[in-house]
C-alpha cells in the first residue's frame, strides 16, 4: 500500500502541480480582492462624510431650536404679562405667574436634551476588510511546500479511503 | 498482497497519465481543497452578513428622519417667529417707539410693506394692493361656470340684437342707458351687462396672471425662485430631449446592424462589421460625450438612452440563453455571434475582438452593472424632477403670501384713517379693539389686516421657508441616493464574484469520488487477468 501511495504522489506531484485548486483561483482573487478593498475604502470615506453632513445638520437644529426656545420664552413672557395685566383680583395675578415660574423651575429639573441623538450609522467595513485579505491571501496562491503538503494529505486520504473500501469488499465476499 | 498493491500502482499511474491528469490539468478538473473551501464560504459568509445594502439603506433613513427632524425645527422656529411679531403687534409696550413706527397700526404697515417689497423687489413702487384682492375666490368660483356663463352671454346678445339693440360692443365698453328704444330692450340690455359683469369676473384669471407675470420677472424673491424654476425646468427639457435623440440614434443604428445580419446570420461578414463598427462608435461617442456615468447634467438623458440600449441588449441575450434553440422563437438567439455584438456594444470586448465572444455568466454581470448605472442616473433624473416640484411649490407659496399681504395691506390702509383720533390711536392692537371710541369698520378692517398678516406667514411664508430648506436637503439627497445605487450594484456584482469563487471552492474532485475510482478499475484489471 506504501508503494501505492507513493505513485499517487509522485505521478500527482508531476502532473497536477500547476493545477491546484488555490493556484487557479489565484488572479480572480486578486481581482475581486482589490475590488472589495477600494469598495471598502469608499465606503468609510462615505461614512466619514455623512456622519459630517449629519452633525452639521444636528448642530443647525440644535441652534435654531435654541433660538426658538429664546423667542417662545418671550411669547410666553409676553402672555403672562396680559394676563396679570388684565386680572381681575390677586389670585388671577398670581396663577399665571405661579406657572410661568413652575414651567421654568421643571426645565431647570428635567433640562431638554439639546442635542439631538446620534442618527450616524456604522458600516460594517471590518468584514468587507477581512474579505478583501482572505482574496489577497488567495491571489498569493500556495508556496510549493503547502502544495506538497496538500498533495500528500490528499493521497494519504484517497489511500485511506480505498483501504477502507478493500476492507469492506473482503468483508462482503464470501 | 504486494503484488496486488504493485499492480495497484501500476494501474493508477497508467490511468493517470492517460485518463486523469489531462482532465485535471485542461478541462478545469481540479482536485478539491477542503483549505480553500474554508476561505472561500467563510469570504461569501462574511460578505453576505455584512449586508451593506442594508446598512446603506439605514443611513439612508436615519438622514430622512434627520430631515424631517430639521424641517420640524424649521417650522417650530418659524411659527415662534410668527407669534413673536403678532404679539409685538397687540402688545402696547412699550409705548416709547421710535424704529419699528410707534401705533400699532403703522408697525403693520411697515411690516407688511417690508414682506412685499422683499417679494416683488424693483416693481414694489407699482404694487397696487387692490388689484391682488380675492382673485384665487373669484377664479374658484367662476372656473365651474365659466363655460355656463359664456353660452348664457352669447344667448343674450342674439335677443338683444335681435330686439335692434346696437349698443353693444364689448363687455368693456357696454353700458346700459336710457337710449333703448324700448323698455324691454332696456332689460334686455340690463341682463346682457349683468352676464358681462359675470365675465369680466372671468378676466381675473388672465389679470391675475399678468400680476404674476410681472413680480416673477422683477427682482424680488418671487422672481428669484422663479429663475431657478426656469432653469430646472429647461434642464429637464434638454434631458428628455437628448434621451429620446440618443434613442432614435441607437435603435436606427440597430436596425442597420438587424438588417445585415438577416443577409447572413452566421457570420461576421463585412456589412455586419461595418454596422457593430458604427453602433460601437455611436456608443462609444455618448459615453465619453456624457462622462459615462452623466456627470454633467446635460447628459443624463443621453446616459440614460444609452445604458437602457445596453440593458436591453444584454436582457435578450441573456434571456435567449435559456430558450431552446428550436421552435421557431423570434428573440434573437445566444450564439457566438450575437454575444459578441452585445459584447461590443456593452464595452466588454472591442469591434475587433469578436472571434471571443463573452459568456453569458460575463454578461450576466455586466447587465448587473448597467442596471446600477441606469439606477444612478434615474436618481440624479429623480433629483431634478423633484426640485422642479419643490420651487414650482415655493414661488405657489410665496405668491399666495403676496396675496394675503395685499389683502393686510389694504385693510391696514382702509383702517388707518379712522386710527388717528385722540379717542382711537392705539399703541397695541390689544388697545383697539375693545375701545368702543374706535369704529366697528375700523376695527373689521384692523382685524382683517391683523389676520391676512398673520395668515400671510404661517401659510404662505413659512411654507417657501420649508421649500429652501427642501431644496438644501434635496442636493444632499441626490448624492445619497446615488451613493446608494451605486453601493447596490458593487454588492451585487461582487456578490456574484464571491459566490463563483466559494463554488470553486466548493468543487473539485473530493478524494473519496477517486478512491471508489481507483478501486473500481483495479478490480476490474485484476478480474479481467492483466497479469
Amino acid at each position: 500500500m506504501k508503494r501505492f501511495l507513493h505513485y499517487f504522489i509522485i505521478i500527482t506531484l508531476v502532473f497536477i502541480f500547476p493545477g491546484c485548486a488555490a493556484d487557479r483561483i489565484s488572479s480572480s482573487a486578486k481581482t475581486i480582492g482589490n475590488d472589495v478593498a477600494t469598495y471598502q475604502a469608499s465606503l468609510s470615506l462615505f461614512q466619514d462624510e455623512l456622519k459630517r453632513i449629519q452633525d452639521d445638520e444636528n448642530a443647525r437644529i440644535v441652534g435654531r431650536n435654541s433660538r426658538r426656545d429664546i423667542v417662545a420664552d418671550v411669547n410666553g413672557s409676553m402672555q403672562v404679562e396680559w394676563m396679570i395685566s388684565n386680572a381681575k383680583n390677586a389670585t388671577d395675578i398670581f396663577s399665571p405667574l405661579q406657572n410661568q415660574g413652575q414651567d421654568e423651575v421643571s426645565r431647570l429639573l428635567a433640562p431638554v436634551a439639546s442635542v439631538i441623538p446620534s442618527t450616524s450609522i456604522t458600516f460594517p467595513i471590518d468584514k468587507l476588510g477581512s474579505v478583501a485579505k482572505t482574496m489577497d491571501n488567495l491571489s498569493k496562491g500556495q508556496s510549493n511546500q503547502a502544495n506538497m503538503e496538500f498533495l500528500v494529505n490528499y493521497g494519504i486520504i484517497v489511500n485511506k479511503q480505498i483501504k477502507a473500501l478493500e476492507d469492506q469488499a473482503k468483508k462482503n465476499s464470501p | 498482497m504486494k503484488n496486488f498493491d504493485w499492480r495497484i500502482g501500476h494501474v493508477i499511474a497508467v490511468f493517470s497519465v492517460v485518463v486523469i491528469m489531462p482532465l485535471l490539468s485542461s478541462c478545469g478538473v481540479y482536485l478539491h481543497d477542503d483549505n480553500l473551501q474554508k476561505h472561500t464560504d467563510s469570504s461569501l459568509n462574511t460578505y453576505k452578513n455584512a449586508d451593506i445594502v442594508a446598512t446603506m439603506k439605514s443611513a439612508l433613513d436615519a438622514q430622512k428622519q434627520l430631515d424631517k427632524t430639521e424641517l420640524q425645527s424649521i417650522l417650530e422656529k418659524e411659527t415662534a417667529d410668527r407669534e413673536r411679531a403678532i404679539k409685538d403687534l397687540i402688545s402696547t409696550y412699550p409705548e416709547t417707539r421710535t424704529e419699528p413706527p410707534k401705533r400699532a397700526i403703522d408697525r403693520l404697515i411697515y411690516r407688511v410693506d417690508g414682506r412685499i417689497k422683499q417679494l416683488v423687489g424693483n416693481t414694489f413702487d407699482t404694487f397696487h394692493p387692490k388689484d391682488w384682492l380675492n382673485n384665487h375666490e373669484k377664479i374658484f368660483d367662476i372656473s365651474s361656470t365659466t363655460d355656463a356663463l359664456q353660452r348664457e352671454m352669447d344667448r343674450l346678445l342674439i335677443d338683444y340684437r335681435a330686439d335692434g339693440g346696437k349698443n353693444f360692443r364689448s363687455c368693456e365698453s357696454f353700458q346700459v342707458t336710457d337710449n333703448e328704444s324700448t323698455d324691454e330692450l332696456k332689460n334686455k340690455a340690463q341682463s346682457l351687462k349683468d352676464k358681462c359683469d359675470g365675465l369680466e369676473l372671468n378676466s381675473s384669471v388672465t389679470k391675475l396672471q399678468k400680476l404674476k407675470d410681472i413680480v416673477i420677472n422683477a427682482n424680488g424673491e418671487i422672481a428669484n425662485v422663479n429663475k431657478q424654476l426656469a432653469e430646472v425646468e429647461k434642464k429637464i427639457k434638454v434631458q428628455n430631449k437628448s434621451k429620446s435623440d440618443t434613442d432614435k440614434t441607437l435603435n436606427d443604428l440597430k436596425k442597420v446592424l438587424e438588417a445585415a445580419k438577416t443577409k447572413d446570420p452566421n457570420s461576421i461578414n463585412t456589412e455586419v462589421n461595418a454596422a457593430i463598427k458604427n453602433l460601437d462608435s455611436a456608443i462609444k461617442n455618448i459615453d465619453e460625450a456624457t462622462g459615462f456615468v452623466g456627470t454633467k447634467d446635460s447628459s443624463l438623458g443621453a446616459t440614460l438612452a444609452a445604458i437602457q440600449f445596453k440593458k436591453t441588449s444584454l436582457r435578450d441575450i441573456i434571456a435567449a440563453s435559456s430558450l431552446p434553440t428550436t421552435g421557431g422563437t423570434t428573440v434573437t438567439p445566444a450564439t457566438d455571434i450575437n454575444r459578441a455584438i452585445v459584447g461590443v456594444i456593452v464595452g466588454l470586448i472591442e469591434v475587433s475582438n469578436t472571434s471571443n465572444p463573452p459568456s453569458i455568466p460575463e454578461l450576466s454581470v455586466s447587465l448587473a452593472f448597467q442596471d446600477g448605472l441606469e439606477k444612478q442616473v434615474q436618481a440624479m433624473l429623480d433629483a431634478l424632477d423633484e426640485k422642479r416640484r419643490i420651487l414650482q411649490d415655493q414661488q405657489d407659496s410665496l405668491l399666495h403670501e403676496l396675496e394675503l399681504l395685499a389683502v393686510a395691506s389694504d385693510a391696514s390702509q382702509a383702517a388707518i384713517s379712522n386710527l388717528k383720533s385722540v379717542s382711537c390711536n392705539p399703541i397695541g392692537f390689544a388697545d383697539l379693539f375693545p375701545n368702543a371710541n374706535c369704529s366697528s369698520a375700523t376695527r373689521m378692517a384692523a382685524a382683517r389686516a391683523l389676520s391676512s398678516y398673520n395668515l400671510s406667514w404661517a401659510s404662505g411664508r413659512t411654507a417657501a421657508r420649508l421649500d429652501d430648506y427642501k431644496i438644501t436637503q434635496q442636493i444632499i439627497w441626490q448624492k445619497l441616493r446615488v451613493a446608494q445605487e451605486t453601493a447596490v450594484a458593487r454588492t451585487n456584482i461582487q456578490t456574484i464574484a464571491l459566490n463563483e469563487v466559494a463554488a470553486f471552492g466548493q468543487g473539485g474532485i473530493k478524494p473519496e469520488t477517486i478512491a471508489a475510482f481507483l478501486q473500481a478499475i483495479g478490480v476490474a484489471v485484476i478480474a479481467g487477468g492483466v497479469y
